[in-house]
């Protein structure tokens, strides 16, 4: 009798859940491409003007690929890590040096937590980077920085920047029905997009790309045209949407002007607050998540009204009273201008407010100011 | 005058029936001038501790907060469902969304971000 051994049996079914873990064949050789192309950049057998036509293409393998991939998380992630790396290379061209590559690839990371893409596959990414030999202890005051956009923010140490990583913000959802006007929002966008990249590609350099990558033209052309159709359509289904947002284009506003913002330990922020919150339901409190930066209170509470936006409905707050926070940690949150009002605003999600202590002997009272 | 600490049980009731001012009152002469925090040292997780024993509370306070139509720099709760919900309110936008199944434990959230008290 023929006896299958059992060390066999239980290595197959070992075996199991690995594979079924396993990224797709697809986006795995992507991957090894990709580094491939990472090394040949970084020791010059890569140039910078053939970047870009990589990354035309390896771009559309990668949709293909990633499209016939199943839907796990092991897909997923890796396709997160591969899009990551693809900025990388990317900003190594736009720099053309070595040393760019690894700042990049942490910029990159970091662009994407700050504009609230994040993933699990990208923390875990910016984890891995962060802890990872070119980014030492040694080089913290060197290399402590985070790019968002155009904004550059240092970090004293990398546990300060490992920290922030962290406490992740996530991006709210509106409470009411002001969301019926995203999907319009988005077709807007669409019809403007689709209509500026036809304009764009025909009038501005598309006939040069098209030399260099025959077939591109029509390519773009086709996808902005089906971008155009999409739009329009959203449109013509969704007539209601600008109204809701005409009625309350505040709430439009206070998710769309939020830029990220770090308050390093020890900074102070200031708030302003109703004299009568005590015995008021609903009026501004000590508590609450709107401050201003500095260690400096209005001069008047009518000066505190106009420059914050404190003078529309559904506020109370008559800014009679206001005292300073001190972080006593670094702190992830919010910049804007105060909507309704001038001066920046630093917005401060609840689960940080333990993170700022409140200065007792701050606590004033502040005149009324001349009403006009 | 009575001597500090308020207790527990005192210190949550008079936050639950916006009574904290008086109760600071019975402890200091001045109590609409001090940092008023300074005498709380109870938490979220002590509150809905105490609203589990007196549930009646919780429902008051529902009736009168949830009526509350502010919608910048407060804090709400509604009930949506079987469910609570607690956000904080920013122009309209709700941050810091979270859902409870009791309406003891969503009370407690809500006090919690009125006056900025620890969680646990």
């Amino acid at each position: 009798m023929n006896l299958i051994p059992i060390s066999f049996i239980m290595s197959v079914f070992l075996a199991l859940p690995a594979a079924a873990a396993s990224p797709a064949p697809a986006l795995l050789h992507l991957d090894q491409v990709l580094t491939q192309k990472i090394q040949d950049r970084a020791q010059g057998r890569l140039a910078p003007e053939r970047v870009a036509e990589f990354v035309l293409r390896f771009r559309s393998d990668l949709d293909v690929a990633n499209a016939e991939a199943p839907p796990t998380s092991a897909n997923a992630d890796l396709h997160a890590r591969i899009l990551s790396r693809l900025e990388d290379l990317v900003g190594s061209a736009n720099v053309g040096n070595r040393e760019s590559i690894r700042t990049d690839s942490r910029s990159a990371l970091s662009r994407a937590y700050f504009e609230e893409k994040t993933t699990p596959a990208v923390i875990s990414e910016e984890k891995r980077i962060l802890s990872s030999e070119p980014f030492n202890g040694n080089r913290d005051a060197q290399d402590g920085v985070v790019v968002s956009g155009s904004r550059r923010i240092r970090f004293a140490t990398r546990h300060a920047a490992a920290n922030l990583l962290l406490n992740l913000p996530i991006p709210p959802t509106p409470l009411n029905d002001s969301e019926s006007s995203s999907p319009a929002g988005a077709a807007a966008l669409a019809a403007i997009g689709a209509t500026g990249a036809l304009l764009l590609f025909a009038g501005w350099g598309g006939d040069e790309i098209e030399k260099r990558l025959p077939g591109v033209k029509l390519r773009m052309g086709m996808a902005a045209a089906v971008g155009g159709v999409i739009a329009t359509a959203g449109f013509m289904l969704m007539p209601a949407a600008p109204l809701v947002a005409q009625e309350q284009p505040q709430i439009a506003s206070a998710t769309e002007e939020l830029q990220p913002y770090v308050i390093d330990e020890g900074k102070i922020v200031n708030r302003v607050w109703h004299s009568q919150w005590q015995a008021v339901d609903g009026a501004s409190k000590p508590s609450g998540s709107s401050f201003c930066e500095g260690a400096c209170l209005p001069i008047h509470a009518q000066s505190a009204i106009e420059r914050r936006g404190l003078n529309i409905p559904g506020i109370v707050n008559d800014a009679q009273h206001g005292g300073l926070f001190r972080a006593v940690g670094t702190i992830p949150a919010h910049l804007r201008t105060a909507i309704d009002g001038i001066e920046g605003e630093i917005v401060i999600s609840a689960r940080y407010w333990h993170l700022l202590e409140f200065i007792p002997e701050s606590h004033s009272q502040l005149p009324p100011g001349n009403p006009k | 005058m009575k001597t500090f600490p308020i207790p527990d049980d005192e210190q949550i009731h008079s936050l639950l029936t916006r009574t904290f001012v008086q109760k600071i009152g019975e402890y200091v002469p001045n109590p609409l001038d001090t940092d008023y925090m300074r005498y709380f040292s109870v938490t979220g997780t002590k509150v809905a501790a105490y609203l589990e024993k007196h549930p009646e509370e919780a429902k008051s306070y529902f009736a009168r907060w949830s009526q509350v139509k502010t919608t910048h720099d407060v804090p709400k709760i509604w009930r949506e469902g079987t469910n609570y919900r607690v956000a904080w309110l920013d122009h309209g936008m709700p941050r810091d969304l979270e859902d409870f199944a009791t309406l003891e434990k969503a009370v407690a959230a809500h006090v919690t971000l009125e006056f900025g008290l620890p969680k646990n």
